[in-house]
């Protein structure tokens, strides 16, 4: 690969958008992974740790692609023709593009947050050698209640006690198909209905580690708590952001994430070289 | 883009035929180039649409781009309000000009976005910056709320008596708002606040960042056009000392300012998007007109 193609940006035509995918190249790439990131609202405060983790991988001859999903930061589309279904298309199809460019190499989904879900459904329809997920949701409408949290909260400052709204009159409007806004986005209906029917499935409900009866293929399941910020939402992170307090309470902006780094990466290369044919068996 | 050696991703918005004048977003806060809601990459496109090519990069260690940025966020706002970034903005823009034949680029920016975008123009003529266009940015100086931390725990005794102070009515502050009487203290305490403040009216407040008022002071009286733009919500908020008026004051120049009511400090609640969308597009036909 050529030193100006080890991290590049591209777009590309998935689905009737364009999807922009970034990829972290390596010289010679033991496995590739496709990182799957959180959903919108938590894109904003763990990209650049998210980046991180991808250029750490890259160092460590583990070539990486992040991209951002429909309708979401540099991708275009609409948000509101969104939902997880959409999403979840979005990966495989990135898969589908990235199988073609490995070379034989064992490919591991990677998902945070919302992605850990998406990945995990996107695995179980056959897609990628190996999982990993961090903090994986554990179903959609659990995503969307803690976006609600958001429309609450700045509801208390946007509107007076007797005009605001609770969190079942947000819910009754989406399953009425009323659009609701949310830190810049338009919630549709589908949204939230593609949240109803969205769940871990069981096996990977835990955390833990495990390889797929069938196929063989590897998966893990770690938990990031808070002193994993930014790369999860912290209480600290969202005092910090507050524009108008000249006061700014501590909070990680860039943390060393080494030593949690590490072994993960470790897992994707030991979970690649174990049996790569066995890995791409069920391809 | 490379700057200092690392490499910075952006994504250009390229429409049809312009004046010549592009507009550059600068990062608000530690967000990435999309902003809050995707609030850029929607501003940027409808910018493109109406004739201005429009850029959106991610300054060093935010969002895609390399670098690294301080552990702490009120470090990040120190080196934002002591014009840390400025020389990139600056060098991305005579970059941007220079690939793609453009006159001048107008910044925008939200937050520390704007603070960078003044610093950035007044740093460098050469750089060709249009006009500014200011999205509810502080003029005050962000301070942790732990006086002893970061690169001026090195203090001499005399600085550490009064850190020490400072920390214990940090400290009082918080005892405060804990207390169940605490909004009828809050209400005395900003009674209190406007009345001393309508007696020093004119002066600037103790904690405000002179050093950009003074760039922004000046890049005015160069002629360099400036939208303030500023979001207030419904709820008012406590007076604070009315920075835009005393800058105009000071200035002779080019200086609008827009105030969008019913919305935030990020613009994306109750219309605040359209809204800032008009404002800058009413503002540009005005000092940089597209064909």
């Amino acid at each position: 690969m050529a030193k100006s193609e080890l991290e590049k940006g591209r777009f590309l035509d998935l689905g009737g958008e364009r999807v922009y995918a970034l990829s972290f190249g390596a010289e010679t790439p033991a496995a590739w992974v496709l990182l799957c990131g959180p959903f919108p609202t938590d894109r904003l405060f763990s990209l650049a740790a998210w980046v991180k983790w991808a250029r750490f991988l890259a160092a460590r001859d583990i070539a990486a692609v992040r991209f951002d999903y429909s309708g979401t930061g540099e991708s275009t589309g609409r948000f509101p023709d969104m939902d997880f279904d959409r999403w979840r298309r979005d990966i495989e199809g990135m898969c589908d593009w990235l199988a073609e460019r490995t070379d034989g190499r064992p490919l591991f989904l990677h998902g945070l947050g919302m992605g850990g879900l998406l990945a995990q459904k996107a695995f179980a329809a056959g897609r990628g050698d190996g999982l990993l997920m961090w903090s994986p949701s554990p179903n959609g409408l659990e995503i969307l209640k803690q976006g609600l949290m958001i429309r609450l909260s700045m509801d208390m400052l946007l509107c007076r006690a007797a005009d605001r709204k609770s969190a079942n009159d947000y819910i009754q409007d989406l399953k009425s198909g009323r659009p609701v806004q949310i830190d810049g986005y338009s919630w549709s209906g589908a949204l939230w209905t593609s949240g109803e029917r969205l769940f871990l499935d069981p096996p990977y409900a835990s955390p833990g580690e495990g390889v797929e009866e069938e196929t063989g293929r590897p998966w893990r399941h770690a938990v990031l708590d808070d002193r994993m910020s930014p790369l999860v939402k912290s209480q600290s992170m969202l005092r910090a952001m507050n524009p108008r307090a000249a006061v700014v309470p501590a909070a990680p902006l860039n943390r060393d994430f080494g030593d949690f780094f590490e072994p993960q990466a470790a897992w994707i290369l030991e979970s690649a070289a174990r049996d790569p044919s066995n890995a791409k068996r069920h391809a | 883009m490379s700057w200092d050696g690392l490499r910075l991703h952006g994504t250009s918005h390229l429409a049809g035929p312009g004046n010549g004048v592009g507009v550059l977003f600068v990062n608000s806060g530690s967000l990435p180039r999309s902003s809050r809601g995707d609030l850029y990459a929607h501003l940027a496109d409808a910018l493109a649409e109406g004739g201005y090519p429009s850029f959106r990069f991610d300054l060093p260690g935010l969002g895609d781009s390399e670098g690294e940025i301080p552990p702490e966020f009120v470090e990040f706002y120190r080196n934002v309000q002591e014009a840390a970034y400025a020389g990139c903005v600056a060098a991305m823009a005579r970059e941007l000009r220079r690939t793609y034949g453009l006159t001048g680029l107008v910044l925008v920016g939200i937050c520390g976005g704007a603070q960078t975008s003044v610093f950035a123009a007044a740093k460098e003529r050469g750089a060709g910056v249009a006009g500014l266009a200011l999205l509810d940015m502080p003029f005050f100086l962000y301070r942790s709320s732990n006086p002893l931390t970061g690169p001026k725990a090195r203090l001499s005794p005399r600085r550490r008596l009064l850190a020490a102070i400072t920390g214990a009515k940090l400290k009082m502050r918080d005892w405060v708002l804990s207390q169940k009487w605490e909004p009828v203290a809050t209400k005395a305490y900003y009674r209190l606040k406007k009345m001393t403040s309508r007696s020093k009216a004119g002066v600037l407040p103790p904690n405000s960042n002179q050093a950009l008022i003074k760039a922004l002071a000046g890049l005015l009286d160069q002629g360099v056009p400036a939208l303030m733009v500023t979001a207030h919500p419904p709820i008012p908020e406590p007076q604070t000392f009315d920075y835009i008026g005393y800058v105009a004051a000071q200035a002779g120049g080019r200086l609008q300012h827009a105030k969008i009511r019913g919305t935030t400090h990020s613009f994306v609640e109750n219309g605040g998007a359209e809204a800032v969308l008009e404002a800058v597009r009413t503002w540009l036909a005005d000092v940089a007109p597209a064909p």
